[in-house]
């Protein structure tokens, strides 16, 4: 076996084990969202919502935009919070099984700093969907891995929400850590 | 002063995009016609630019540990790639994208598979406290290239009305 295949990518922290129903995991980094940077983003997407990109039209409308100021895309909003939650919580994920009651709170605006926190609401070993998760992965035995469920927060450098959303997470136990 | 030319004489088309609120109909499902090849660079570039760091989506060692064929994409690009396409049907003249329901992944994407979007109007209402705007409530769809369902969710949308903004 190669060195590379010896090497182990995940941490040994955040497996199914780690996580104790009621802690809220404060993430350690925030993240600036620039402005050429959400734009691109928006485009990338093929998303055609001008008052994300075309700030003539924003000037022009202030009523039907945010006070004339091109806001940032959410779902864009909403991949750089999961980020910033990621190595804390998915890394050791097989999958995502589901995001559910999702809000944007409050508008984001270049400049703006993005902070997240995890909050686990349950913890499931027998759930049905274990089994057949991660398709076309194979599917995984049981007793591996369990259901996680987070309520994943989005936070401004003021503190205030901009993302509220759940999430369940397939996630490996510690004795079949990749 | 610079030199200005002239507009060609011929006729003018104004083209405008986007459903104001009138423009649902309940029950009706919208196909969003272009259709999205992800190549393995954008997923790799997602993953990275959005920090994150579960190494499924960008070590190819490691994702053929857990048993995938190739390195997935991430999905929430899934998610925001089906999403971008359905704008111009669903929210291009939107006020507000207000959240998001049931959001699930029956499948993995992986790069060289091709997504396409549709969606169905589950619900409209008018706003109860401003009456230039409604809520719309569609369900989205995507699906690869074999017609397997790859990203599933709801969506709320606070929409114009055409009668208060006077739209084409």
């Amino acid at each position: 076996m190669s060195a590379a295949m010896e090497h182990r990518f995940t941490r040994d922290d955040n497996l199914y084990e780690d996580f104790t129903i009621g802690e809220t995991i404060v993430h350690p980094r925030g993240r600036t969202i620039s402005d050429g940077e959400h734009m691109l983003w928006t485009n990338f997407v093929l998303n055609t919502a001008q008052l994300h990109f075309n700030q003539k039209m924003c000037i022009d409308s202030p009523d039907t935009t945010f006070g004339g100021r091109r806001v940032v895309y959410g779902g864009i909003v909403f991949a750089f919070v999961a980020g910033l939650a990621s190595e804390e919580t998915e890394e050791n994920a097989v999958c995502i099984l589901s995001y559910d009651e999702g809000r944007h709170l409050n508008p984001v605006f270049a400049g703006d700093t993005l902070f997240a926190e995890s909050t686990v609401l349950a913890k499931s070993e027998d759930d049905p969907r274990i089994a057949r998760c991660g398709a076309p992965a194979p599917g995984l035995g049981p007793g591996k891995a369990g259901v996680v469920k987070f309520l994943l927060r989005g936070l401004n450098q003021r503190g205030e929400v901009v993302l509220e959303i759940t999430r369940e997470l397939v996630i490996l136990k510690k004795a079949h850590r990749p | 002063m610079p030199e200005q030319a002239s507009a060609p004489a011929g006729p003018r088309r104004l083209i405008r995009r986007g459903r104001y609120y009138e423009d649902f109909e309940m029950g009706a499902v919208y196909p969003h016609h272009w259709g999205r090849t992800l190549t393995d660079g954008e997923c790799q570039l997602f993953a990275t630019a959005t920090m994150n760091a579960v190494p499924l989506y960008f070590n190819k060692l490691h994702a053929e540990r857990m048993g995938h064929p190739a390195v997935p994409a991430h999905p929430l690009l899934v998610m925001n790639v089906v999403f971008g396409m359905t704008v111009e049907d669903l929210s291009e003249q939107a006020l507000a994208h207000l959240g998001y329901w049931n959001l699930r992944f029956p499948r993995f994407t992986y790069p060289g598979d091709t997504l396409v979007a549709t969606s169905e109007v589950l619900d409209k209402r008018e706003s109860a406290s401003k009456p230039d705007r409604g809520i719309v409530h569609v369900r989205t769809t995507g699906k690869n290239q074999r017609g397997e369902e790859v990203c599933v969710y709801e969506r709320r949308i606070l929409v114009k009305k055409r009668s208060a903004y006077g739209g084409l």
